[in-house]
């Protein structure tokens, strides 16, 4: 099949059997690639009863379609589990060069099954593939790995993915990294590959994919290379990275403060990118074929903590680990967490919030001293948050019961789980619902729990509008919404399977026309939007096939109490006017919440309406 | 007229090369008029110098917040002293 190289990796990490399965030529046609297709095979291969951490639960890795081709910013590669960290469905996406790499190394994707007996790790070249002993790199951090990694294999040019010490401890929100600080980042995958001991996977080859016509998928990735050099937001990713956002955020309320208490406090703007750009910025980094080049490159001369060269930490991050704690952060402290976690390797969204609630309760009274083992975890108290996610890296002491979520700690000390800011486990990132009212619905109806990557909903609602979807800017605070979120998740899904980065604005056209080019399929926008949407409602049918049912799409309550100052201006979204229209366009039940038989069928899935018992 | 002080959000501190500018105007769009004639040719010659061939408007990639609120771009909303205005961009991200 053109457009593909044909062939998943199967890797049995009990047996340490490595065979070679024929891409499924239906799954590929339907979802595409990346997490979409992802989705489709662990929906055959996991049920209500798989632990996430046993030997039965597969990790899978797959390429985006576009992974590795000249098409501008369609580096994204994803990957989906069972999550240790949800108990139901997780995935998560990442840039970086791994899935170009993994493409030209001749496989559309991997699945891991099974479980080692000691640490190893996945060498792939040229279409040939080998376990290696990890013992010696079991414990070492996510920048000293891939350096062991390519020594030992002689081969620099080697792209890695890889765990941290956070995962071997098995930490339910560790990251699987890639080069950069790249990650896959939410969800817990990189736990299961620490439950699987299998410390990293290193990818390197030259094989050429067939395309259907290469000469015409030439011209249209140029076009599309054109469009994203050309556009607005690709210069203001590359001055500002996504870092810039923060001074917005304070603007808008957007960013979370004092674990979701407070008006986003404006001292963040010492960290925001484009204090970066004017103070400490030396370069960019890019990842495959990506014009844009957002990723910051600094060098922090003042300070406690100081680098020679250092990625900067992302917006998302910087929040997190910030003002979700009351932190008042110089660049250097900034840089430093992001360090800490990366190194580490988990998840800042989910570190930062959970770590947020512990303050929170601290500052409550909830618990004291006693419980955290003597932190001081009142607001602003840096050298505290600092221990704290050293603990949460170890999985150790009060760092284990933070590293356990915020739902988790509800239950332990006996909180209202409207306490816990999340949604299906997962905490709700950094751009609060209360400032743009369509991310209530995100939040609520992502597959995977809290995704704000998973719509345009703060694009439409922050005045850009959509034009190739139809949608018009609207305002952040109004609340018909559930049109545009539908459509928007519907576009997102498309893209994350394809691999095309949120920040590469391609005309629709244009991605139409690299997908049947590169594949054959002849596809319109109509059908690739429909594609869209037959990834989201399988990944919802996953979701519900694992347990998740109406009920737990809501908001919590802690974040529907308005906070009068400050950008949010008192205002909470109105879910229950939302959710129901919302529901009725998705046609899903009101109390399985499964989609339903007849809107499956119509997008060709009728074995997975009988799977999960669709009416 | 009122006094009032623009904050250039995020990235548009980089593209305008000024945190904030303080104007006298009557309304939003007085504001738009000053912003255009004193910083457009700042914002087009940074496009410029980042290899830009194709003409970009600020205001198609901008929007003004009066004490928070995302306004229309061609807003006459009248403005009083100590109002807050800032400019950002109109795509988040992160």
């Amino acid at each position: 099949m053109n457009g593909y190289q044909g062939k998943l990796l199967i890797a049995d990490l009990t047996t340490g059997a490595l065979t070679d399965e024929p891409l499924n030529e239906k799954y590929a046609r339907d979802f595409l690639g990346g997490t979409g297709l992802a989705a489709r095979y662990l929906f055959d291969l996991v049920d209500e009863k798989t632990d996430p951490l046993g030997p039965d639960n597969p990790l899978i890795l797959m390429t985006g379609l576009l992974n590795g081709t000249s098409g501008p910013s369609v580096s994204r590669w994803g990957g989906v589990t069972k999550s240790p960290y949800t108990g139901h469905y997780g995935d998560a996406n990442a840039g970086a060069w791994f899935g170009a790499e993994l493409k030209n190394a001749g496989y559309d994707g991997i699945i891991l099954k099974g479980q080692a007996a000691k640490p190893v790790f996945l060498l792939i070249k040229d279409g040939v593939a080998e376990l290696r002993d990890a013992a010696d790199l079991w414990g070492k951090d996510t920048t000293q790995t891939p350096e062991e990694i390519k020594k030992t294999c002689g081969d620099k040019r080697l792209q890695i993915a890889c765990i941290g010490p956070a995962s071997e401890n098995l930490v339910r929100f560790g990251n699987i990294m890639s080069e950069h600080g790249h990650s896959l980042g939410r969800a817990g995958l990189g736990c299961v590959m620490g439950s699987k001991k299998i410390k990293a996977i290193a990818v390197r080859g030259k094989i050429k994919m067939p395309m259907d016509d290469s000469e015409k998928f030439r011209q249209a990735a140029s076009k599309a290379m054109t469009e994203v050099k050309e556009a607005f937001l690709t210069q203001w990713m590359h001055e500002g990275g996504t870092a810039s956002w923060v001074d917005s955020a304070i603007a808008y309320g957007d960013g979370p403060t004092k674990y979701y208490t407070a008006p986003t406090m404006p001292e963040a703007t010492t960290i925001s990118g484009a204090t970066m750009a004017e103070t400490c910025e030396i370069g960019h980094t890019a990842c495959f074929g990506c014009p844009i080049r957002c990723r910051k490159v600094l060098q922090i001369k003042e300070g406690k903590y100081q680098y020679e060269k250092v990625e900067g930490p992302e917006y998302e991050s910087l929040i997190a680990l910030g003002a979700m704690m009351g932190l008042e952060l110089d660049m250097s402290t900034a840089v430093y967490l992001n360090e800490l976690c990366n190194q580490y390797g988990f998840d800042t969204i989910s570190s930062g919030a959970s770590a947020g609630y512990a303050f929170y309760l601290y500052e409550l009274g909830i618990i004291s001293e006693k419980d955290t083992g003597g932190l001081k975890l009142t607001w602003g108290n840096t050298e505290a948050a600092i221990e704290l996610l050293h603990l949460i890296g170890k999985n150790q002491g009060f760092g284990a019961i933070v590293a356990g979520g915020t739902r988790r700690m509800t239950q332990r000390y006996g909180r209202p789980l409207g306490e816990a800011v999340q949604t299906k486990g997962l905490e709700i990132p950094m751009h609060d619902p209360r400032a743009y009212h369509s991310m209530g619905l995100v939040y609520a109806t992502a597959p995977r729990g809290a995704d704000h990557n998973k719509s345009d909903g703060y694009q439409v609602d922050g005045g850009a509008g959509h034009p190739d979807l139809g949608l018009d800017a609207s305002d952040r605070w109004g609340d018909e919404k559930a049109e545009m979120v539908f459509k928007s998740q519907n576009f997102r899904a498309l893209t994350d399977s394809l691999g095309i980065c949120h920040f590469a604005q391609i005309p629709f056209n244009m991605i139409v026309d690299m997908v049947n080019t590169s594949t054959g399929l002849n596809m319109d926008m109509e059908g690739l939007l429909k594609a869209g949407e037959r990834i989201f409602q399988l990944q919802r049918a996953l979701s519900c096939k694992l347990g998740i049912s109406s009920k737990d799409d809501v908001l919590p309550d802690l974040i529907l109490r308005p906070i009068p100052d400050g950008g949010q201006e008192g205002h909470v979204p109105d879910m229950e006017k939302m959710l129901p229209e919302y529901y009725k366009i998705r046609d899903w039940n009101n109390i399985s919440g499964k989609p339903s038989r007849k809107r499956l069928q119509s997008l060709n899935m009728p074995e997975i309406a009988t799977s999960i018992g669709a009416k | 007229m009122a006094k009032v002080t623009v904050n250039f959000l995020g990235p548009l501190r980089l593209f305008l090369g000024a945190p904030a500018a303080t104007f006298e105007a009557g309304c939003v769009a007085e504001v738009r008029e000053v912003i255009e004639k004193n910083y457009g040719p700042v914002f087009q010659k940074k496009l410029r110098s980042m290899g830009v061939k194709k003409s970009l408007s600020l205001w198609d990639n901008s929007l003004f917040l009066l004490n928070g609120r995302s306004l229309k771009k061609e807003s006459d909303a009248p403005l009083k002293d100590g109002d807050k205005l800032d400019l950002g961009v109109t795509v988040a991200g992160g």
